[in-house]
Parts: C-alpha cells; structure tokens; sequence
C-alpha cells in the first residue's frame, strides 16, 4: 500500500522528467554555458587540451563593440527591424480586413486559403527563387520584365551596396502570406459584430469604424506581431546567408551571420557567445518596448 | 460500476467534443450575419477584391516563376522567363526525382519522427502540469517557459559542442534529439491549458475504477486532447521542415542532407541547367501540399491557434 501511494505521489514528477532531462541537456547547460563562455577566450576545438578556454574578464565584449562590422551589422539590423514592422504590421491587417468585410462565408475562407497555400513551399526554395528574380544576369525576371519595357540595361539590386537592403525588404512582397494575416484576421473575428453595427447605425462610415472599432481591439495582435517581427529580424539570418551572404562588402551583414561567421568559420566561440548574449539582451529589450507601446489602455 | 463509468466518461467526452473548447474563428460571423442577403454590387466591394486580388498575384508571383522556369532547357531559359516556352521540357522533374529524392525521405522521416515526440512530449508533460498539483509545480513550469524567451542563437554553439562530443554529428540523432527537446516548449503550454479547461469529472469516475494515473493519461485525456494535439504537430511540423541553420551545422554528408540543404548545394551544383533546380523546387514543396490539402482545417485553425494562444 505504502509503495502504492509513493507511485501515485511519483507519478507527475515522472511524467516531467523526460523533458526535464533532455531540457538540461539541450538547453539550460546550453544556455549558462553559453553566457560563462561569453567571459572566456574560448577558441580552436572543443576537446580538452585542443584549442584555448582561459578566463579573459570582459575582453570579447570590449572587442565586439570596438568592431565597426559589429556596428555596421546592428545598424543593417535596425534597418530591417524598423522596415519589417511597418510592413508587418500594415499589410496583413488590411488584407485581413479585406477579407473580413467579403460576408460570404466560403469565398472568405478559401481567401485565407489562397494566402496561405504557399507556406507549404520550404522557405529556403522562397530565398532562392528571390535570389532569381534578382538575379543580375539576362536571366533574372527583373532584368527580364525591365527588357519588356525596352530597358536593355541590367540592373544588380543584391550586388549594390545602395539597394541591396531594400532588395532583401522586398522580398515576399506584399508580406501577407503567412500567420500574421491569420492571426489579424483571428482578431478581427473576435470583435463583437454588435459593436459594427451600432456604429453603422450611429452613421459611422468603414474608414472611421475601422479606425475606432477595429484598430484598437487589435492591440493584442498589434503587439504579438510586433514582438515576433523583432526577434525575427534580430535572429533571422539564413536569408541575408543565402541570398547575399552580407555583401557586397558588408553592406547587408547582420548580427546573426557575424556570429555564425565567428564561431563556425573562425572558431571564436567565445566572442560568438557575447554576441549571442547581446542578441538576447537587445531582443529582451524590445520585447520590454513591446509591451510599453501597446500597454496604453485605449476604448 | 465499470459499465457505468464508461458511460460516464463517454458522455462527458461528448459534451467536451461538442462544446469546442478551441473556438472556430469563423462562428461569430456566422451566426450573426443573416444567410440570405440580398447581393449588392457596391463600388467598394469590387474594389475590395481587386486590391485583394493584386495582393494576392503579388504573392504567388515566386510560385508562378517557379512553375514555369521548371519546364524549360537552359538554352529555353535564355529566351525569357516570364511565361511558359514550348515544348515543355518534363525531362527536368526526372533529373530532379533522382537528384533530391533522398534528400526529401530524409526531411520527412526526420520531421515525422520529431513531430510524432514533439506531440507525445507535449501531451504528457503538458497533462502532468494541467491535471496534478504537485510541489514545485509553478516553479518547474517557469524552468520550461523560460525557454521560449531565449533566442536559439544563444544556444547553438554549446549545442554544437554537445551533439560533437556525444559523437552524433551526421546523424539523424543530432536533430532529432534537440528537436523533440526546445520543440516541446511550446505543446507543453499549450496543452496545459487545454487539459486544465476539462470537466474533472471524467478523470474521477477513472480513479474510483482504479485505474492507475498512467493509463488514465493513455486511455482518457489522449483521446480528449485530440484538438490540441493536432495544433501541437503541425506548428512542431512546420518549424522543423522549414529548419536550416542547425541541419547545417550538424550534418555534413551529401546523402544525410534535409531538403532545404540540399537544394541549396544543388543550386550551387547546378550552373546554368537551373530547369531541374526549378523542377527540384516543386517537388520538394509537394510533401506539405499533400498534407496541407488533406487537412485544410486543422492547418487553418493551428496556424491561429498556435500564434493567438
């Protein structure tokens, strides 16, 4: 009886340890090792007697902030932040309240739909066939569709240094196939129609029901995408990797790739752990800013 | 007694079925807006659907490109790209079939196996948090949550470190292993909150039964956690599908690569016979499509789900 009332007193913490486990071995050593290896020069290898681990107080963050690439990554990096969250936050809410208004219930989910079907494609096939329509060459579909209009002269978005971040925003124009339009069109199913029709009845016209209903009873899904769209463009660097690799020169670098770059092609993975920890700091940070901006209680 | 509580727990999970605990989106609109109005054409709505639709050509645009270049020869492909150019050259998708087909049985068995652990992971921790009290409960709870605020780049190269020193690098179990684990996080909150709106009653009549707590989770709350645990793998499908940075540490080989890898090295490979490249892209978009059409639903409703909660 006894060993049947331990079992049952067992059962939840038995239930939890899987995790729990796998959780220590993937994540919380990870992390603490990280932010203690961020105070180290820890370079070369990972076995012991291979490569450099020693204690060097606070010299990989001193070097980072004394690098101009460092700056000039976090500067591209504001760029896409700033930019990202404006189209993030305009586009897909207009195209959710387009969709919204089509009252027909069919035709408006198989909107969403369409939206929504090219997330099956494998966001890396997405990188490389922007990379194509870029592409400088006579192949490219810019060059191509600028030929259509007699233009014979090819243009380079991805290789200049002016273009190339504006190159990289556009690309998924008009950012609206994915959750983000989902998740606004969500928010606008969850405002209480009673409310619309009052304000119809009251003689209120779309542009002003949307701007004091719907606007503002959004506010949560405002934030959430705005917080999403920052970690996004603070972590994101497979596409600047794949499509311009930084370049040219360091003119689309962002923080993610210099510290891929630092620990896996360098071995510096002592530095490429003080920026990871700057990363989460600034990512803490905005994530604060989120919840400061989208706090004002507003009726 | 035993005929009884089956019952019991049968009704219970009927009324738990019909009551929706997970909202459909759509059902306000419905209720509220009369079936029949009379169809007007007005000017704003044949604007509405014009910009819509730009919107929605815009979209496509990639997937357009796609479609149309995979049916060309490279000599096909100099002539333009815009439109289609005959004849179509199919010979392209057998070159690619043969060339990434590999490559594609290893994203689905690596994302199947994940997904499958993620689901049952998430299943079973998040019912320990949802239906026990136990001591510490919050406390570990806050150890799990935690993880959702820590960017992966933080972790990846201790992770690296790891998977090198337990000798799994180009292996299926370097993925999978972290997978299942950072996976998890989010299934576990999710169904916690699902498993803690159910009726308690259905757990109750199991307990005068005697049926012991491992069984109860097996038998009773799996099957009332259906709903949540579709949201749970899709979303856990659709990250590691999608994954590139880790695979691309970890594995190293030609024939271990994941899709995304892989066409990546194949468009390197490739040159100027980007026909096949095309060709490769479509096919490796077709696993998700099947799936995707199979279970439109549940897709749509995850996808909120997942990113409202």
């Amino acid at each position: 009886m006894n060993g049947k009332k331990f079992l049952q007193k067992a059962t939840p913490y038995l239930m939890i340890l899987p995790i729990f486990i796998l959780l220590a071995i993937f994540a919380f050593y990870p992390i603490i090792l990280s932010i203690v290896k961020s105070f180290f020069r820890w370079a070369g290898g990972f076995n012991p007697g291979q490569g450099i681990d020693e204690f060097n107080w606070g010299k990989n963050y001193v070097q980072l902030i004394t690098d101009p690439i460092f700056w000039q990554s976090w500067g591209n990096t504001l760029f896409f932040m700033i930019t990202g969250v404006i189209v993030n936050l305009t586009f897909p809410f207009l195209v959710a309240l387009m969709i919204f208004s089509i009252s027909n219930e069919h035709s408006n989910f198989r909107w969403r739909v369409a939206f929504i079907v090219p997330m099956v494609v494998p966001s890396m096939v997405i990188f490389l066939l922007w990379q194509f329509i870029y592409d400088s060459s006579d192949i490219g579909v810019i060059n191509n569709l600028l030929s259509l209009f007699g233009v014979t002269k090819n243009v380079d978005l991805l290789g200049n240094a002016d273009s190339v971040k504006w190159a990289i925003r556009f690309m998924g124009v008009p950012w609206c196939g994915g959750t983000n339009l989902l998740i606004f069109f969500a928010g606008l199913a969850n405002i209480d129609n009673s409310l619309r029709e009052a304000a119809t009845l009251d003689g209120a016209n779309t542009v002003q029901k949307v701007f004091n209903i719907d606007l503002p009873l959004c506010k949560n899904q405002f934030k959430m995408i705005f917080t999403l769209s920052i970690i996004g463009e603070v972590q994101d660097f497979v596409k600047i990797q794949t499509v311009t690799g930084g370049g040219p020169g360091y003119s689309s670098y962002v923080p993610g790739l210099y510290m891929y770059r630092m620990a896996f092609d360098s071995n510096e993975y002592g530095l490429a752990s003080a920026m990871g920890v700057i990363m989460m700091l600034v990512m803490l940070v905005f994530n604060r800013l989120g919840d400061l901006i989208f706090s004002k209680e507003v009726d | 007694m035993e005929v009884t509580t089956a019952t019991a727990v049968e009704e219970v999970v009927e009324t738990v079925e019909t009551a929706e605990p997970v909202e459909k989106m759509d059902q306000p609109t419905k209720a509220e807006k009369p079936k029949k109005r009379k169809k007007k054409i007005t000017v704003a709505s044949v604007v509405n659907k014009v910009l819509l639709w730009i919107c929605l050509i815009l979209t496509l645009l990639p997937a357009y490109v796609m479609i149309v270049n995979s049916f060309k020869t490279p000599n096909q492909l100099l002539g333009g790209v815009l439109w289609f150019s005959f004849p179509l050259y199919f010979q392209n998708y057998a070159d690619a079939f043969l060339r990434i087909m590999p490559n594609i049985w290893n994203s689905v068995t690596i994302t199947v196996c994940s997904t499958a652990g993620v689901t049952f992971l998430a299943a079973l921790t998040g019912y320990a948090f949802g239906h026990f009290k136990f001591k510490f409960k919050e406390a570990f709870f806050g150890l799990i949550l935690i993880n959702m605020m820590i960017p992966s780049v933080l972790t990846m190269v201790p992770s690296y470190m790891i998977v090198t020193k337990l000798d799994l690098l180009d292996t299926q179990f370097a993925l999978f292993l972290p997978y299942i684990s950072t996976g998890s996080v989010m299934g576990i909150y999710l169904v916690r909150g699902f498993v803690e709106q159910l009726p308690g009653e259905v757990f109750e009549a199991a307990k005068i039964d005697g049926i012991d707590e491992f069984r109860s989770f097996i038998y009773i709350a799996l099957p009332l956690i259906k709903t949540i645990l579709t949201t749970v793998s899709i979303l856990a499908l659709l990250n590691f599908w999608n994954d590139i940075v880790w695979p691309m540490l970890v594995l190293d080989s030609s024939h271990m690569k994941t899709i995304p890898l892989a066409l990546l090295e194949f468009n390197q490979q490739q040159g100027a016979n980007k026909g096949a490249l095309f060709a490769g892209y479509i096919l490796s978009s077709i696993p998700l499509l099947i799936y995707f059409i199979f279970n439109l639903r549940n897709f749509m409703d995850s996808l909120t789900e997942g990113a409202v909660k």
